[in-house]
């Protein structure tokens, strides 16, 4: 066969491949999209509030703050930090893909641009876009069930999540843990595109929570950065309370205590 | 008369003694059921020098803050807010500026001043007591508020009420205007504002209304009025630019005020600002005044001075650029950068915060200025500032 012969079978080969890739259906496993849909309904009811403390672990120095989570559906949600005394008052909205930010020292609505989207939520492990994310795990990720595992005594389904083409989602795959008997998410491994581990995500601290059975304690930390993470501790939760669609409006923004 | 004598010490000592034992007693903010009190107290050392830091000058700034809020049920909320400030050092010996801090602007007198010997000068004024009535679409606010119509983060020509001084760091509450002010939600997105403030002076007087909405994803308003003699109209918004936040906002100014000889004032500004994924956050603004002089003696202390918002700058054409990073969680730095055209105007400030511990937090940051003058380029003097913070 002549070189150029194999450079084209090269070729086909490789962009038959390619393509075949990218137009196959993606294969969505029914089963563990139930098993992740029965895992974010519990956690995000039709509407919930929450009140929680946010702990920032550093090797030498811990930082709390409080705050209080609403949210309705997929697409609104409104944080309002209660806690420390300097940042009371500051609250961020989202309403559809849009973010605002209320700043009651100036008592000022300012439009966050999505560049800032990808960066630190007032100094935690999580991002501005993990606080008010859209994602919905069941819609936006295809699934599979890979096996199962034992955590924390508890046994689990171990799924694999990714990204569906099109869907602003910076991570390459998701390994996620859920408990068979609560349906809990015990443990998210985040990998970039490369396959890399970014973050963990884990629960724990089961408890009654507005009525369900939940992990009160969730963890983010870091891959490489031994000695750091932010907690979120839930204080507590009222699951599917009526709120109407304006209290997410940036005109009610310096309402919302 | 007398009445109004006795506003500021019964909202003063009303302050206080609802703040005072709930601080001694480390209360949580929420003192009890719908009343709660924030604020801080802050001590800054300011030094000021033109060329050489032994011939500097030092002043010391005491500042405590008393915010309280009260909530009445569902619809009625009131607000009481309080700054005090004792002054020391070198400062005070700059004629006139005593009477710079203790000037009042608003129609009722709120505040009060003391001066012990030249050596220390009090400061105490309410600059917010408000009281709002809320429904679902509507809210009415009467009292001393801050009315803040501003969309940018460095200029705000729509700020008509209560113009934001940027190099004022450590005000950034402002004072507040005596004032009347209607918010009207509307169905879906967007809101109607009225408002009228008077206050100390004639130029104080001002009636404006205000439109907000949205057209795809960017968030418009505009606004007209009346502001003394003079008629405005005026607009902004805030969208994005690909990934970059894109802010801007105008005003009109028509007719024949005695602070401006020309028949039509506009002042302009766009700003953009962009976060890379490594964290370092730019941001890029301009603003055009066509009423801008050339006369850098306005810049004297800018810090201090309550600004009209016909005259954000001095100058014609000014632009600011501004650098910052969160280098970790209890450490921010940003390097802010002013340039004028006119005269080759550049100030600098550079700036960081550090939180020490829960509710403290250490500040340090200068302002430089420098100009050109008889084609040389020389330093107009620099100020460092060391701020501790403490919030309860």
């Amino acid at each position: 066969m002549s070189k150029t012969a194999a450079l084209l079978l090269c070729c086909a080969l490789f962009s038959s491949r390619f393509f075949f890739a990218n137009h196959l259906p993606i294969q969505d496993d029914p089963i563990a999209r139930e098993i992740v849909r029965k895992a974010e309904d519990k956690m995000r009811g039709k509407t919930h509030q929450a009140d929680l403390v946010i702990r920032i672990v550093r090797p030498n120095w811990t930082r709390e703050m409080k705050a209080r989570i609403w949210s309705k559906g997929k697409k609104n949600a409104a944080i309002l930090i209660t806690s420390p005394a300097k940042e009371n008052g500051i609250v961020y909205l989202r309403r559809d893909k849009e973010v605002w930010n209320w700043v009651p020292s100036i008592e000022r609505v300012v439009k966050l641009p999505p560049s800032m989207m990808s960066q630190s939520w007032m100094g935690t492990d999580f991002t501005n876009d993990d606080l008010v994310k859209e994602a919905s795990a069941e819609d936006d990720y295809t699934h599979r069930l890979i096996g199962e595992d034992s955590l924390n005594k508890r046994f689990c389904y171990r799924i694999e999540m990714k990204p569906k083409p099109g869907t602003a989602i910076v991570w390459g795959k998701l390994l996620v843990w859920i408990d068979k008997e609560w349906y809990l998410q015990l443990r998210t491994e985040f990998y970039d595109e490369e396959g890399q581990l970014v973050n963990t995500m884990t629960g724990s601290g089961v408890k009654l929570l507005g009525g369900r059975m939940l992990t009160s304690v969730m963890e983010m930390i870091p891959a490489g950065k031994p000695g750091q993470k932010t907690m979120l501790n839930y204080e507590s939760i009222k699951f599917d309370q009526e709120i109407p669609d304006a209290f997410f409006s940036p005109e009610n923004i310096r309402n919302i205590r | 008369m007398k009445a109004m004598r006795l506003l500021y010490p019964s909202l003063s000592l009303l302050a206080l003694a609802v703040a005072c034992p709930a601080i001694v007693r480390g209360q949580d903010s929420t003192i009890r059921s719908g009343l709660t009190l924030h604020g801080y107290v802050k001590g800054l050392s300011q030094t000021t020098f033109l060329r050489k830091l032994r011939e500097a000058d030092h002043t010391g700034i005491l500042h405590a803050r008393v915010n309280l809020a009260y909530a009445c049920g569902e619809h009625w909320r009131f607000r009481l807010e309080t700054r005090q400030r004792l002054f020391a050092g070198n400062l005070l010996k700059q004629p006139g500026f005593t009477h710079l801090i203790a000037m009042d602007y608003g129609f009722f007198r709120l505040s009060e001043t003391g001066n012990f010997q030249g050596n220390l000068f009090w400061h105490g004024i309410v600059d917010r007591a408000a009281v709002s009535y809320r429904t679902d679409r509507l809210e009415l606010i009467a009292g001393r508020q801050r009315i803040n119509w501003g969309i940018g983060t460095v200029w705000n020509p729509n700020d008509v009420f209560n113009a934001f001084n940027f190099f004022d760091f450590d005000y950034e509450e402002r004072p507040g205007c005596d004032g009347i002010r209607a918010i009207y939600n509307l169905k879906g997105r967007g809101s109607l504002e009225m408002a009228g403030s008077a206050g100390s002076e004639r130029s104080d007087r001002k009636a404006a209304l205000l439109w907000r909405s949205q057209i795809g994803r960017y968030d418009i308003q505009a606004l007209g009025g009346k502001f003394d003699s003079l008629v405005f109209a005026g607009a902004g918004f805030a969208g994005n630019l690909g990934q970059a936040g894109f802010k801007g906002e105008y005003n009109l100014y028509r007719g024949n005020a005695s602070s401006v000889n020309d028949r039509y004032t506009l002042l302009a500004t766009a700003s953009l600002d962009y976060t890379f994924q490594n964290g370092w956050y730019l941001m890029g603004t301009y603003l055009y005044q066509s009423r801008g002089g050339k006369d850098l003696s306005a810049l004297y202390n800018l810090s201090y001075q309550r600004l009209s918002p016909v005259h954000l700058m001095p100058l014609k054409h000014s632009f600011a650029g501004q650098l910052a990073k969160q280098i970790n969680p209890v450490l921010n730095a940003s390097f802010t950068s002013l340039y004028s055209p006119t005269s080759h105007l550049s100030i600098f400030m550079p700036s960081a915060t550090c939180w020490m511990a829960q509710n403290w937090e250490l500040t340090l940051l200068a302002q430089s200025l420098f100009a050109r003058n008889n084609r040389l380029y020389q330093t107009l003097g620099s100020t460092v500032f060391l701020r501790v913070r403490y919030s309860f």
